[in-house]
């Protein structure tokens, strides 16, 4: 309510009709002129309501099933659910269900003679299982998360996999007795080092100053950055490990003849890449490169901008990620990046890698992978 | 008409109606409009949020590659002193009895015998390191020969072989945090002896040196035997007053103080890794003194020495 409105009770109207008339004639046109608006902003808000109301319940028969627990409305019209495979084993198992709680055991379904864990519509997320790899990872770390599709109609499947790191470093929390915290007699407060997501450390509750928090976040960051996530491994004659970099983060997946009830196998393959010549070197010329390559070595066309092979896409990656992937990328450009056979351009390039490789090996300690597997309607 | 107009008077006595309502009930019908709006439009959108299923897998960051020179046990590098060497010592046990090599008492009629070499630990550890270069650079004020061999860590007395006993200082543990599986207990509380077990020698290469072949006296059987020495760096030619190597053309330098470079690239610690891919590595540092030619070994010096550590791979 504006404070131009005159707002008074039906006692005062009588008692000052009478002796301001003319400031009643004019009380009188301004409250026709808030009926018209209020008319007009009633009419609208109906036909608002009427459009919501018809839309949500055209949404309501259009799903097949409705279940409702308590407040909860699920519809389960996915036509498909992910597992994990077995009872292998789930990886550094306490400290997922310490700081993942949400990702739970699934429900068990055997499929030729295999069992897998599955999600339902009550558990939708679900820790993977490991048969092979570490459990702990640094520069040069890789692995293959053992993700599974087990389909709920026949016929075509398409599904989008997107993939994301989630950061966990050791951070002091206060102490909280009796909902206050807890003085440690030096002037200070009592804390404990806890294991934390670094997007939940905030001020209150955790004794961080600000340069301590943009390390962590930094750290955080060029974890999400380094980690890098590839379509499938590579293993012929040449030298170098994945084919097709998955810079986007994310994977279709297509399945023209899925059966209702059969599980399919969709591995993620991830790589924290040790050293920045993996990565950015093209030919090699100058022998700069230690390690293999991620993936195969072409020099790359810049004249064009279409992306044409994996290299050029693992160098539009550092391009557009740089301040993900260098610790100062201030100074980077993009023709060092697309220039890194130079040695000039890789000392630097190589320095800024590894400097953001120690920040993360020195402020994170857990990180999790997480994969979200949703319908792909746009290609239907 | 009629419909239109009657609509229009309703919404109008609605609209009058609304107006005539005290403050707190107005609000109260705003509110309570707004949040049955936003139900409606929340509900099919919390239904959209579980159209998703989720899978991830958690894993432990490794320690960063890193490579650090310590003293003993991973020590800070405070506690490597090479302290003072006096050339003129005697072997003397803890009561201070002249004794022999083997540690036997000597008796009055048998010489004291010389101390010939001074020995010092240092540790080299890193994580996700396979090959590392160390490198050694001091001045030649002193007629020191430098050496450096492997070394095995011990936590007693070593029943043979030539050791070096270390006595660990309990809060000189602040530089390095690594620890490596099978040598991971660090004692913060009270000091600890190691015993380092003298083994190989590592064989590396000056860089700038002139590499003097000299016969020294033992003093131990007195032999005499060929021993090769540095003693100087380099010139440009044997005449020149230019060291290129290490000071280019300048020419005001004490040759004396002309650093001579050793180096040496150590590989294959990817098998010494543990669980963690961290290793360990401990080297004595040997220092030992003879004549030369051409010099008294009675001047009192000073040289700088410098261990650093560089990985390659």
């Amino acid at each position: 309510m504006s404070d131009k409105n005159n707002n008074f009770n039906i006692g005062d109207l009588a008692s000052t009709a009478s002796a301001y008339s003319a400031e009643s004639e004019e009380r009188r046109e301004n409250e026709r002129k808030r009926k018209l608006l209020l008319l007009k902003f009633g009419a609208m808000g109906i036909l608002t309501a009427i459009i919501i109301i018809i839309g949500s319940i055209a949404w309501f028969t259009m799903s097949e099933e409705v279940e409702g627990t308590g407040a909860n409305m699920t519809a389960d019209d996915l036509p498909f659910e992910i597992a994990a495979k077995g009872t292998e084993g789930v990886r550094n198992q306490s400290f997922i269900s310490a700081l993942a709680p949400g990702y739970q055991p699934g429900e068990f379904y055997t499929y030729n003679g295999v069992t897998y864990s599955v999600t339902s519509g009550n558990t939708d997320s679900i820790r993977l299982q490991y048969s092979s790899g570490d459990s702990e990872i640094g520069p040069g770390g890789s692995g293959v998360c053992d993700l599974y599709l087990k389909s709920k109609i026949d016929g075509k499947l398409t599904l989008k996999i997107d993939m994301n790191v989630v950061s966990y470093a050791n951070v002091d929390k206060f102490d909280i007795v009796n909902g206050a915290k807890v003085s440690d007699g030096n002037g200070g407060y009592r804390t404990t080092p806890t294991l934390t997501a670094v997007s939940d450390i905030n001020y209150i509750e955790y004794n961080i100053t600000e340069p301590e928090l943009t390390a962590l976040r930094n750290a955080a960051s060029y974890l999400s950055g380094h980690i890098m996530f590839y379509k499938e491994p590579y293993s012929g004659e040449d030298n170098y490990s994945y084919i097709e970099p998955l810079t986007n983060r994310m994977r279709k997946y297509t399945n023209n003849n899925a059966e209702d009830g059969a599980v399919y196998h969709v591995p993620i393959y991830w790589m924290w890449s040790n050293t920045l010549g993996q990565l950015a070197i093209q030919t090699n010329v100058n022998s700069l490169r230690s390690g293999k390559p991620v993936v195969e070595e072409t020099a790359v066309d810049t004249t064009d901008d279409a992306v044409t092979t994996d290299k050029e896409a693992v160098l539009e990656y550092l391009w557009s990620n740089k301040g993900e992937m260098f610790a100062d990328a201030t100074a980077i450009t993009r023709e060092m990046i697309f220039d890194a056979d130079t040695e000039v351009n890789f000392r630097e390039l190589s320095a800024q890698y590894n400097a953001a490789d120690y920040a993360i090996g020195t402020n994170i300690a857990y990180f999790l992978i997480e994969l979200t597997v949703t319908n792909d309607n746009t290609q239907q | 008409m009629k419909a239109i107009a009657w609509i229009k008077r309703k919404a109008g006595s609605i609209a009058h109606g609304f107006t005539e309502l005290p403050k707190e009930r107005k609000l109260q019908i705003l509110a309570t409009s707004a949040i049955t709006a936003t139900l409606f439009v929340a509900i099919p959108v919390y239904a959209w949020f579980s159209n998703q299923r989720k899978a991830a897998e958690m894993f432990k960051v490794d320690y960063p590659n890193s490579l650090y020179i310590n003293a003993a046990h991973r020590q800070d590098q405070v506690q490597f002193e090479l302290g003072g060497i006096n050339i003129n010592e005697y072997l003397k046990n803890e009561s201070g009895q002249f004794v022999n090599a083997e540690g036997t008492v000597l008796s009055n009629n048998q010489d004291p015998v010389k101390i010939t070499k001074k020995q010092y630990v240092f540790s080299v550890s890193g994580s996700n390191a396979d090959c590392f270069i160390l490198q050694m650079a001091h001045t030649t004020n002193n007629m020191f020969t430098y050496r450096i061999y492997e070394a095995t860590q011990q936590d007693s007395v070593p029943a043979s072989g030539e050791y070096v006993e270390y006595k660990t200082n309990h809060s000189a543990y602040t530089q390095n945090p690594l620890l490596v599986v099978g040598d991971d207990v660090v004692n913060t509380v009270s000091d600890e002896t190691k015993y380092y077990v003298k083994g190989a020698e590592v064989v590396g290469q000056y860089k700038n040196a002139v590499v003097a072949t000299t016969s020294s006296t033992s003093t131990v059987e007195g032999a005499t035997t060929t021993i090769s020495t540095v003693d100087l760096a380099k010139k440009a030619t044997d005449d020149s007053k230019y060291y290129p190597q290490v000071f280019g053309t300048n020419t005001n330098v004490q040759e004396r103080a002309i650093p001579l470079y050793w180096q040496n690239e150590i590989t294959g610690l990817k098998d010494e890794w543990d669980s963690n891919k961290r290793f360990c590595r401990y080297y004595i540092l040997e220092v030992t003194w003879e004549n030369r030619s051409g010099r008294t070994i009675e001047d009192k010096e000073t040289d700088l020495l410098y261990l650093s550590v560089k990985r390659t791979g």
